[in-house]
C-alpha cells in the first residue's frame, strides 16, 4: 500500500520537473525562431504567450511522466492493480487540470503571429525569395534597403529603396518609397536568427505530430468539453496501460526503448487516425459528433486490447524472472 | 575474467561499425544510378557515399553498440570474483572510459579529416559525372552540325573525364579521321604563327633590339617595328630602339605607296590599321582586324603573328561570348549574392545569377553591381549578362569570335564609371569562397571547423550574419562532447537496464539488436535539437564569448553528471 501510495507524489514531481525541461525548450525555440529579432515596441512577445507554450509540452510530459515512474513500479514493485490505478487516475487528474488551468489563463487558442520585425542592419536578412540588406548611411538610419528578388524575371532582380518604409502585413514585409513597392510574398518571413534555431528532419516530423494532436485537444476543449474529458481518458488509460511493454521481455533495456517508441509512435497513429482514418469513417458512420469521439473509441480499444493481453499473458513479475528465479 | 570490459566493448564495437558499414554501402549500392553518376566513379561514389552516411551516424551507432555491450554481454561469472564477491563497478568501467576518451579523439579526427574529404569527392563526383553528362550531349549535338573538330574538342573533354571507357575511346577515333582534314589545314596556317611566337618569350630589351634589327634586315618591316616598341616600353630612352622604329615605320609608309595593284594595297592598309590599333591599345579592333586578314590570307606570316598577339591582348580585357555560352550550360552555383567591397559607409553589392568553373576558366552570367555611397545615393548600377574570372576581378565585356558587331557588355542603370572601368568588377571573395555565399544565408555545410574558423570574419565581411557562423564553430565544438558524453550515457543506461540472465540470452534479444541505432539516432537528434535551442539562445542573446563558456560550463555539467551516475553504479 505504501509502495503504491508514494507514486503519487512522485509523479507529480517527475511531471514538475519534465514540464519545467520541456517548457523552457519549448519557449527558448519559439523565442529564437518567433521572436528573437522582433522590434522593442512589441514587448516581450515570448512571455505574452508563455501559457499556450507551457500548453504545447503539457500532454507529452504526461505521457513522459508515466513512462519514467514505469521504471519505479518495475524496480520496486508495488500491488499491481492498486498501482495501476493510481497512476491512471493521478495522470489523468494533472493532464485535464493542467490544461484546463493553463487554457483558462490565456492559452485558449493558438496566438496569431503579427510580428513586427526588426531586419538587422548591415546584413542579409533572408527570405524565400528576397533578400533585404539595410544599408545604414552617414545619418546613422537604416531606411536605405538594397534588395534581391529572386522572382524578378529577366529584368533586374537588384533593387534599391532609398528613404523607404518599412512594414508587417500579416506576416509580410513591405517595402515601399514614393516610386515602388516590393513585398516578401513569403509567409515564412523569418528574422535572420531563426536559421540558427532550425529543426532536423527527424525532429521536425516529431513536432508535427505532437503540435498536430495538441492542436485537437484544444479544438476539442474548446467545441465539446465532454470529448476532450474523453479523449483525455482515453489516452492516459493508453499510456498507463502501455506499461505492459515495460515488462514485454526480460531484457529491459530493450523494454525501455521499445516504450520510448511506443510513445513516438502513438503521435504518429493519432495523426494517421484522424487525417485517414476518420474520413473514410465518419462517411459509414453517420452518428452525432461522431468525429469528436472516433480517436478516443479507437484509442481506448488499443488500450484495452494491451490491457487483456497484459492480464493475460504477461506475469507482474516476469521481468525479475531471471534474477529471483 | 578472461574477456575484459574494453575487450568486449571493443569487440561489439567493430561488429557495429562493420555492420553498419556495409548496411551504408548496400544502400549507397541501392542509389546509385548509371543516369547520376558515371559507372566510371562507381567504386569512389559507393565508398565515398558510404563513408559519408557511416561518419555521418557514427554516434548512434556507437551509443547503441556501448548499450548492449553493457547490458547484454556481461556474464554473472564476469561480475565476482573467483571468492564469490561482486567486483567494483570502477573495475569494469575505468578502462573503457580511457578507451572512450581515445575514441572521441579519434572521432573527432575522422570528422574533420575524412568527412570533409570524402563529401567534396562525393560531391565532385556527381559534378564531373553531370559534366560529362553535358559534354556528350555538346559533341553530339556538334556531331549533328558536322562540327567534328568541335566535337572532338568535347568528346576529349569528356575523356578528360571518363579516361577509360573503350566504346567512347573508339568513337573519338572515328571523329578524329573526320577532323583531320581540317585539323591538318589549321596546322599549316598556325605554322608561322608558332615559329614567330616562340620568339616572343625573349624578354629583355637588347633581346628585342637583335629581333627587330633582324626582322629589318629581312625587310620584315612590321615585326621589326613591333619588336622595337617592345624594346622601348622597357626601356623609352634606348636611341637604338627608336631608330629602328622610325625607320621601320618609314618603309611600311613608303612600301604601302609604292604598291600599284589595288587590292594588294587595301590589304596592306587594312594590316596598317590593324597594326595601329594593337600598339594603340585598341586589341579588340586589332583583333577583328587581323582575324579578317587571316581569313583571307591565311598564309600571311604578319597577320598569323599579330591575330596572335591580338589574341593574347584581349584575353586580359574581354573573352569570348561563345566560350561564355558554351560554358554556362554546364553545371554550376546558382543565385550567389555578397557585399564585394565596403569602404567606410561606401558599399559594392555583387550577385550572380549563375557561376560555372570549366577546365581553367571561370564564368558567369546574370551579373548585376550595385554601388551605394556614404549618404545613401547610387554612384552606378549596372547588369551584365556574362562574365569572367580574370585576375582577380569579372570581366564583363565579351565578343563574339566572328563577327564584330556582337559584342555584350555592362548595361549601365544608374551612374557611370571611367571607360577603362566600365566593364570590370575587382572582386574581393576567392573564387573557392565565392560557392559558401549564396542567397539564403551562405552554404557552410561540409566545412570543417578549422575552415569555418578562419572563413568566420570573412563571411560577416560579405554581409552575411555573423551569428550563423558561429553557431555552426558550436556545434561543431558540440560534437566531441556530444559523443563523450552520450557513450557514457550509453554506458550506464545498458547497466542499469543490463539483462540478468545466468545463460545466454535468448535468440529473440538478438534479432532486436539492429532496432536500436534507429532508437537512439532519434534520441541523439532529440539531444542535439535541445543543446542547438540553449547554445542557440545565449548566442543571439549574449554573444559569441558567452556561449563558448555557456558550451563549456553546460557540457562539463553533463559530463561530470555521466561520471557521478558511473559512480554511483554497483555490480550486485
Amino acid at each position: 500500500m505504501k509502495k503504491s501510495l508514494i507514486l503519487i507524489p512522485l509523479i507529480l514531481f517527475i511531471f514538475i520537473i519534465v514540464v519545467i525541461v520541456l517548457a523552457s525548450l519549448n519557449i527558448l525555440f519559439f523565442w529564437g525562431i518567433n521572436y528573437s529579432s522582433v522590434s522593442a515596441a512589441n514587448g516581450s512577445p515570448a512571455l505574452k504567450n508563455l501559457a499556450y507554450r507551457i500548453f504545447q509540452v503539457l500532454a507529452v510530459s504526461v505521457f513522459t511522466t508515466i513512462v519514467l515512474i514505469s521504471f519505479r513500479v518495475l524496480k520496486k514493485p508495488p500491488s499491481r492493480f492498486l498501482s495501476f490505478l493510481i497512476i491512471l487516475t493521478t495522470s489523468y487528474c494533472i493532464l485535464v487540470l493542467s490544461v484546463v488551468g493553463v487554457l483558462k489563463t490565456g492559452g485558449k487558442s493558438k496566438p496569431k503571429q503579427n510580428l513586427t520585425y526588426k531586419l538587422v542592419p548591415e546584413r542579409m536578412n533572408s527570405f524565400k525569395r528576397h533578400t533585404v540588406f539595410p544599408v545604414r548611411t552617414n545619418n546613422g538610419k537604416d531606411t536605405n534597403f538594397v534588395i534581391l528578388d529572386l522572382n524578378g524575371g529577366k529584368g533586374s532582380q537588384l533593387s534599391y529603396i532609398r528613404n523607404g518604409e518599412i512594414n508587417w502585413d500579416n506576416g509580410y514585409l513591405v517595402i515601399r518609397d514614393r516610386n515602388k513597392v516590393i513585398r516578401a510574398e513569403e509567409k515564412s518571413a523569418l528574422p535572420i536568427v531563426a536559421e540558427i534555431f532550425k529543426k532536423n528532419a527527424f525532429v521536425n516530423l516529431f513536432l508535427r505530430d505532437l503540435s498536430y494532436f495538441n492542436n485537437d485537444i484544444l479544438r476539442l476543449y474548446n467545441v465539446s468539453l465532454k470529448a476532450f474529458l474523453i479523449l483525455m481518458l482515453s489516452v492516459i488509460f493508453f499510456f498507463t496501460v502501455c506499461g505492459i511493454f515495460m515488462r514485454i521481455t526480460r531484457w529491459p533495456l530493450f523494454n525501455i526503448f521499445l516504450s520510448f517508441a511506443v510513445m513516438r509512435g502513438f503521435f504518429s497513429f493519432y495523426r494517421w487516425l484522424e487525417l485517414r482514418v476518420l474520413p473514410q469513417t465518419a462517411s459509414v458512420f453517420t452518428v452525432h459528433d461522431f468525429s469528436y469521439f472516433f480517436p478516443s473509441i479507437v484509442i481506448g480499444a488499443v488500450g484495452l486490447l494491451f490491457f487483456l493481453i497484459d492480464i493475460l499473458f504477461v506475469p507482474f513479475n516476469y521481468w525479475e524472472k531471471e534474477i529471483t528465479g | 575474467m578472461n574477456d575484459t570490459p574494453v575487450r568486449k566493448v571493443i569487440r561489439l564495437l567493430l561488429v557495429f561499425y562493420l555492420l553498419s558499414y556495409f548496411l551504408f554501402f548496400l544502400y549507397s549500392i541501392y542509389r546509385f544510378t548509371t543516369t547520376r553518376i558515371l559507372s566510371v566513379f562507381m567504386w569512389q561514389y559507393l565508398f565515398n557515399m558510404s563513408m559519408v552516411l557511416f561518419l555521418r551516424y557514427l554516434l548512434p551507432v556507437t551509443v547503441s553498440s556501448v548499450m548492449i555491450t553493457y547490458s547484454l554481454t556481461f556474464k554473472i561469472g564476469d561480475l565476482y570474483t573467483k571468492s564469490g564477491l561482486p567486483r567494483p563497478f570502477s573495475e569494469i568501467v575505468s578502462a573503457p572510459l580511457v578507451f572512450f576518451i581515445i575514441l572521441t579523439a579519434l572521432y573527432i579526427a575522422a570528422l574533420e579529416g575524412l568527412n570533409p574529404g570524402a563529401a567534396s569527392k562525393l560531391e565532385s563526383e556527381k559534378y564531373l559525372s553531370s559534366l560529362a553528362r553535358e559534354y556528350r550531349e555538346e559533341w553530339q549535338n556538334e556531331l549533328d552540325k558536322k562540327q567534328y573538330k568541335e566535337a572532338l574538342k568535347y568528346i576529349n573533354l569528356y575523356l578528360g573525364i571518363d579516361r577509360a571507357n573503350k566504346n567512347i575511346l573508339d568513337k573519338r577515333e572515328d571523329i578524329r579521321l573526320l577532323a583531320l582534314g581540317q585539323e591538318t589545314e589549321e596546322k599549316k596556317r598556325t605554322e608561322g604563327e608558332k615559329t614567330k611566337s616562340s620568339s616572343v618569350s625573349l624578354n629583355k630589351a637588347d633581346e628585342y633590339i637583335r629581333e627587330a634589327e633582324k626582322y629589318f634586315n629581312t625587310e620584315d618591316f612590321f615585326s621589326a617595328h613591333y619588336y622595337s616598341a617592345l624594346a622601348l616600353e622597357i626601356d623609352p630612352e634606348r636611341a637604338d630602339a627608336k631608330e629602328i622604329a622610325v625607320r621601320s615605320w618609314e618603309k611600311i609608309k613608303n612600301f604601302a605607296a609604292s604598291k600599284k595593284e589595288r587590292e594588294e594595297a587595301l590589304f596592306f592598309k587594312r594590316k596598317q590599321e590593324g597594326y595601329k590599333a594593337l600598339l594603340g591599345g585598341e586589341y579588340i579592333k586589332a583583333y577583328y582586324i587581323f582575324k579578317a586578314l587571316k581569313n583571307e590570307k591565311p598564309q600571311d606570316r604578319d597577320v598569323s603573328f599579330y591575330f596572335s598577339e591580338s589574341s593574347k591582348k584581349i584575353s586580359g580585357i574581354s573573352f569570348f561570348l561563345n566560350d561564355a555560352e558554351k560554358a554556362l550550360t554546364l553545371p554550376g552555383s546558382d543565385e550567389l549574392f555578397f557585399v564585394n567591397r565596403k569602404k567606410g559607409k561606401e558599399i559594392e553589392f555583387v550577385f550572380i545569377k549563375k557561376m560555372v568553373k570549366t577546365e581553367g576558366a571561370l564564368y558567369f552570367s546574370g551579373i548585376e553591381s550595385l554601388k551605394i555611397d556614404k549618404d545613401g545615393k547610387i554612384v552606378y548600377f549596372f547588369r551584365a549578362p556574362y562574365g569572367k574570372y580574370i585576375n582577380q576581378t569579372i570581366v564583363t565585356k565579351c565578343i563574339d569570335r566572328e563577327n564584330e558587331n556582337i559584342h555584350k557588355e555592362s548595361i549601365y542603370i544608374a551612374g557611370n564609371r571611367p571607360r577603362e572601368e566600365r566593364n570590370i568588377i575587382s572582386l574581393n571573395p576567392s573564387p573557392a569562397e565565392l560557392e559558401k555565399l549564396h542567397t539564403g544565408y551562405g552554404t557552410l555545410n561540409g566545412m570543417s571547423f578549422a575552415q569555418l574558423w578562419f572563413f568566420r570574419k570573412d563571411f560577416a565581411k560579405y554581409g552575411f550574419p555573423l551569428e550563423l557562423i558561429e553557431n555552426a564553430i558550436l556545434l561543431k565544438l558540440l560534437e566531441p562532447f556530444s559523443f563523450l558524453i552520450l557513450s557514457l550515457f550509453g554506458i550506464l543506461l545498458g547497466w542499469i537496464f543490463r539483462i540478468r540472465y545466468v545463460s545466454r540470452p535468448p535468440f529473440l534479444a538478438y534479432l532486436v539488436i539492429p532496432v536500436f541505432p534507429v532508437i537512439v539516432f532519434f534520441a541523439v537528434e532529440l539531444y542535439t535539437f535541445a543543446n542547438r535551442i540553449v547554445l542557440g539562445y545565449v548566442l543571439v542573446s549574449f554573444g559569441f564569448s558567452a556561449a563558448l563558456v555557456f558550451l563549456l560550463v553546460l557540457e562539463s555539467f553533463l559530463l561530470m553528471l555521466a561520471m557521478v551516475l558511473l559512480a554511483g553504479q554497483l555490480t550486485e
